[in-house]
């Protein structure tokens, strides 16, 4: 199996990473509890930055596709095949479609949603 | 007298193997390789060239320089075994090993020049690679996915027996021994520094195929392997002879273990990673990446 990334494509090079290792999984190229390349083997052979391809990864092990085993490096998840198929960006897409149309029938405009979805954000991050 | 006549044979087998048997497997290797895939096929596969016709040309001109070399160093082992013959020399394992690893080094020549060769190719390569995507493997490289731990721990384990061997009949004076370690323990670290950087280090060819590189890894891995096996049974084997004050058979052990170096070194990485196993399809210009 191997890994393609477009330097020049739209999509972040972390989320081609994610996506590809997802498909790997998904259509079974790799299984659960297989070892996964380190984050260094990788970002030399794809001549990435480290911090992308960690990203990545860290990624991948809060949605539970890949697990971190310390110096024995990154495993693929027992779960994987099951939690490859949930799409935390589609969830989260719904749930601010279905926020900000509340907001717009209650009254909100368009300018005071950002302002105040800035100001949340912002907020969160401090 | 037949160890004279021995000495004689393995001096001519030395230049069968070295300069005429492994150089004409190579050669027939690159012949394969530019008729069948050519220039204006595959073109990434010539990168020094501007033109289908001067790739042919640099080609052409890269096997008769290295068939040249290979003739030369024949010539060389020729000439060296005439004059020895006509003058009646009876090896004494003194001044037949000078000559004996000067040849050989003239042998060497034309693989040094494959190898800076396959350099400048690479670099070059990188050079003129302007395409935006990038793959990589999904597997770890590690090193017994190349070698068996069993034929590791071997060399491990006659690395320690050879340099023993050699403190022993020193008498575990490390002044005497410390030239033997040093250098033993330099050629190690130097193919540990190869085999890391090959497993490790940045991708030489940028257009190589991931099933190739782990090809050309496991070739470089049990080329490594088997040479410093040869390098520690060679010591050994010159331990014992040191021993028994057999100094006119040193350099007949010295050319086996030149001939042994070609045979499991060049030999097993052209049976390793082999041309027709190789996937040339990344070389072509027109090639669409998936």
């Amino acid at each position: 199996m191997d890994i393609v990334i477009d330097t020049e494509g739209d999509e972040p090079l972390f989320a081609q990473l994610m996506e590809q290792i997802k498909q790997a999984v998904s259509t079974g190229q790799v299984q659960a509890g297989d070892a996964l390349p380190s984050i260094r083997q990788l970002a030399t052979d794809l001549e990435l930055n480290n911090k992308t391809v960690a990203k990545a990864y860290s990624l991948l092990e809060r949605d539970a596709v890949i697990q971190s085993k310390g110096y024995r490096g990154s495993f693929v998840h027992p779960d994987a095949k099951a939690n490859c198929r949930v799409d935390r960006s589609s969830v989260v897409t719904e749930a601010l479609t279905t926020t900000i149309n509340d907001l717009r029938h209650s009254g909100a405009t368009d300018s005071e949603i950002r302002i105040a979805f800035g100001n949340v954000m912002n907020s969160q991050k401090a | 007298m037949s160890q004279i006549i021995l000495y004689y044979l393995i001096f001519v087998s030395q230049i069968f193997v070295i300069s005429h048997y492994y150089p004409n497997k190579v050669l027939k290797r690159m012949r394969f390789i530019t008729t069948s895939y050519p220039p204006t096929d595959y073109p990434k596969l010539y990168p020094h060239a501007c033109c289908p016709e001067g790739a042919k040309r640099g080609s052409e001109r890269s096997i008769k320089r290295y068939r040249s070399l290979n003739l030369m160093a024949i010539f060389v082992g020729a000439a060296l075994l005439g004059f020895a013959a006509m003058q009646g020399y009876v090896p004494d394992g003194k001044s037949d090993m000078v000559v004996l690893v000067s040849f050989t080094m003239v042998q060497f020549i034309p693989m040094f020049y494959l190898e800076i060769s396959e350099f400048k190719s690479f670099k070059k390569m990188r050079q003129n690679n302007k395409a935006s995507t990038r793959t990589a493997g999904l597997k770890p490289r590690r090193l017994f996915d190349y070698i068996s731990p069993v034929v590791g721990g071997v060399a491990g384990l006659l690395v320690i027996a050879a340099l023993w061997l050699n403190m022993h009949f020193n008498a575990y004076d490390l002044e005497d021994s410390l030239p033997t370690i040093a250098a033993i323990v330099g050629v190690h670290l130097y193919f540990a520094g190869v085999v890391w950087y090959m497993m490790h280090g940045k991708k030489m060819n940028p257009h190589q195929d991931n099933k190739d590189r782990e090809m050309h890894i496991e070739g470089i891995v049990k080329m490594a392997t088997f040479t410093s096996i040869m390098i520690s049974l060679f010591l050994l084997a010159t331990e014992l002879i040191r021993f028994y004050s057999l100094d006119a058979w040193e350099t007949v052990s010295l050319s086996i273990y030149f001939q042994l170096l070609a045979v499991f070194g060049l030999g097993t990485m052209l049976n390793t990673y082999k041309v027709e196993d190789t996937n040339f399809e990344v070389y072509r210009a027109d090639i669409a990446k998936v």
